[in-house]
């Protein structure tokens, strides 16, 4: 526990530093923050209740009542949009954690084996052939849209790149002095991979996780754009616009705002990617 | 030569791992597969002789090779409802969805290749902070929401556009490119996004290359020294992500599509997810992998053809 301490108070300064250096991840961060609260606190903040149908209320336009509107079933857009938040940040750090996890224990086994390289390897190629978006489709055609299974398909399609990552980072860090030491002084895969080679693949494997979250939010409310993901009686972001696309012309707040609330969502955690990235990664903090 | 069999080879397995995927969601589906492809009035023993003929009350190994050897045949199977085959389907979607995929990839390489250029050559400069800014907007920015901008902007308040739809080469060069321009910008700049990066990333490699101090100190003109040497050299990696981007650019002909209300090949799988026609849902998936490794697999050995290093 003693040897984490510095390393950690050490990557808590460069990251107080890099938010000096880039204001543009301190605002990304601040963004997330305020949208996992809103997410949390939904039920609290919202106005209205983003289910309740009002006949008289429909389609209006902006105003002090409803500050993104109504849509066609006279809903108040703000609540719907706020309750939205779930979804999208669920989806995202769900995908995010399983992709990372499954992925980095195969991409582990692959980096220390090579028989199991040799087939893990030729099927990840085969699953990053299958366009992402319609492996995801199709695995929902097959097992219903709810939740957990949108978060599924659109882990599986996320695996191999994790796959990818983890095992090129473990091959390099095997040839490494330090592994050699352990691996000579007796130490088994195990404890070779637990308390050497995973430590120090922590940093790209954290960056490429928080990539994958916002691809994962992009993917949740394409796939409820295109009517395929989470339910349509919950207000995901996706299932919002796709609900108002038909009132483009008519109501257009039924999809600039939560497309405005998607697109600063995504933008924000991709920032804040780049930021942890540059934090974290020596490599990469050389050329700043 | 040895390594071109060898590297044609190679796509075997990812093919064939490919087709074990695509069999598996098919099997993995909820229902009879025999009762579907039967007609709605079918009896039990029509049924089973529908079994029989497509091989189903066999092994799934022998399920699947049977099934296999048909796809080798450029067989996909029938459409359950409308009993056309697959393939034929494909082929009626092609030309939408090939206009779109091309517009877009020329969309996106005259925008991503000039700009992601010209930010490393200027590295750390205003121009290179603009560019990589919009470049993150780009591929944060959901291709369903810059679309429907676009039709909000160019049909509706400009009214310069058609709203949706999309006329084929056949009804004229100028209603095609009406028809294709607005989605084919959409689909592009989000493409252009990640294209950016990725060639920012290489000029700069090749930038510190000793190559390029030499041009340099021999006295070419810098403008000689970036087009000749350097992005002549960062070609090879730039085009190699143009061949794995295509898979992203796939993912979202599926969703511009159906945005702009295009009948190509996205939408054809959407409308065979919403009325779970299993074979179309395959047949699609199967056709649009090939293609990408197919595509690939051509690109990669087209380097042969311009650098004369790769050769074993």
């Amino acid at each position: 526990m003693t040897s984490f301490a510095p390393a950690l108070l050490g990557a808590a300064r460069s990251l107080a530093a890099t938010i000096r250096r880039h204001p543009s991840s301190a605002i990304a961060a601040a963004i997330v923050v305020v949208l996992i609260l809103a997410a949390l606190l939904a039920d609290y903040i919202a106005p209205h209740d983003p289910m309740a149908i009002s006949g008289r209320q429909r389609l209006r336009p902006p105003s002090e009542a409803n500050p993104m509107g109504t849509d066609n079933l006279g809903r108040d857009v703000l609540s719907r949009v706020i309750h939205g938040a779930q979804i999208s940040l669920l989806v995202g750090i769900s995908v995010a954690a399983v992709s990372t996890v499954v992925g980095s224990a195969i991409g582990v086994l692959a980096g220390y084996s090579r028989y199991v390289d040799l087939v893990v390897m030729r099927i990840m190629d085969g699953l990053m052939a299958i366009p992402g978006i319609l492996l995801a489709i199709a695995f929902l055609a097959m097992f219903g849209s709810s939740v957990t299974s949108v978060i599924i398909a659109i882990s599986v399609p996320d695996i191999p790149r994790v796959v990818r990552l983890v095992r090129s980072v473990v091959l390099s860090l095997r040839e490494l002095l330090y592994v050699e030491s352990a691996r000579s002084m007796g130490a088994g895969p195990i404890r070779i991979i637990l308390r050497h080679i995973l430590p120090n693949a922590a940093a790209p494997i954290l960056v490429q996780a928080s990539f994958l979250c916002a691809s994962a939010i992009l993917a949740e409310a394409s796939l409820g754009f295109l009517g395929l993901g989470t339910p349509s009686e919950i207000p995901s972001w996706g299932n919002i616009i796709a609900e108002g696309r038909s009132f483009i012309g008519s109501a257009p707040w039924l999809l600039f705002f939560p497309a405005l609330a998607l697109t600063v969502t995504v933008l924000a955690v991709n920032v804040l990617g780049d930021g942890l990235r540059d934090a974290l990664d020596p490599r990469f903090r050389r050329r700043i | 030569m040895n390594s071109v069999v060898y590297r044609v080879l190679s796509i075997v397995p990812i093919c064939f791992v490919v087709a074990v995927v695509v069999f598996s969601l098919m099997q993995m589906a909820p229902g009879d597969p025999a009762a579907m492809m039967s007609d709605d009035f079918a009896s039990e023993e029509q049924i089973e002789r529908v079994r029989r003929d497509l091989g189903l009350d066999q092994p799934v190994i022998v399920q699947f090779s049977l099934w296999l050897g048909r796809v080798l045949t450029g067989d996909f199977g029938s459409s359950l409802f409308s009993k056309i085959p697959v393939t034929t389907l494909i082929m009626q979607r092609l030309e939408p969805t090939i206009s779109l995929a091309a517009g877009a990839m020329l969309v996106a390489i005259a925008t991503a290749i000039p700009l992601g250029a010209l930010a490393a050559v200027m590295s750390h400069s205003w121009v290179d902070r603009l560019v990589m800014t919009i470049a993150v907007l780009g591929f944060s920015l959901p291709s369903f929401v810059l679309g429907y901008g676009g039709v909000w902007l160019f049909s509706f308040k400009l009214d310069w556009l058609p709203v949706q739809g999309y006329a084929s080469l056949a009804s004229g060069f100028e209603p095609w490119l009406k028809s294709i321009l607005l989605p084919s910008l959409t689909l592009g700049l989000i493409s252009a996004a990640f294209l950016a990066r990725v060639t920012r990333a290489t000029v700069l490699e090749v930038l510190s290359e000793d190559y390029v101090r030499t041009g340099h100190a021999k006295g070419l003109a810098p403008r000689t020294v970036i087009v000749l040497h350097v992005l002549k050299n960062a070609a090879i990696p730039i085009v190699t992500v143009i061949g794995t981007s295509i898979a992203g650019l796939l993912s979202g002909v599926v969703i511009v599509e159906s945005v702009f209300a295009i009948p190509g090949i996205g939408s054809l799988v959407i409308d065979s997810v919403l009325k779970r026609d299993y074979p179309v849902i395959q047949g699609v998936i199967l056709f649009l992998s090939i293609g990408y490794v197919v595509v690939n697999l051509s690109i990669d050995l087209s380097y042969r053809l311009f650098d004369p290093r790769i050769e074993g």
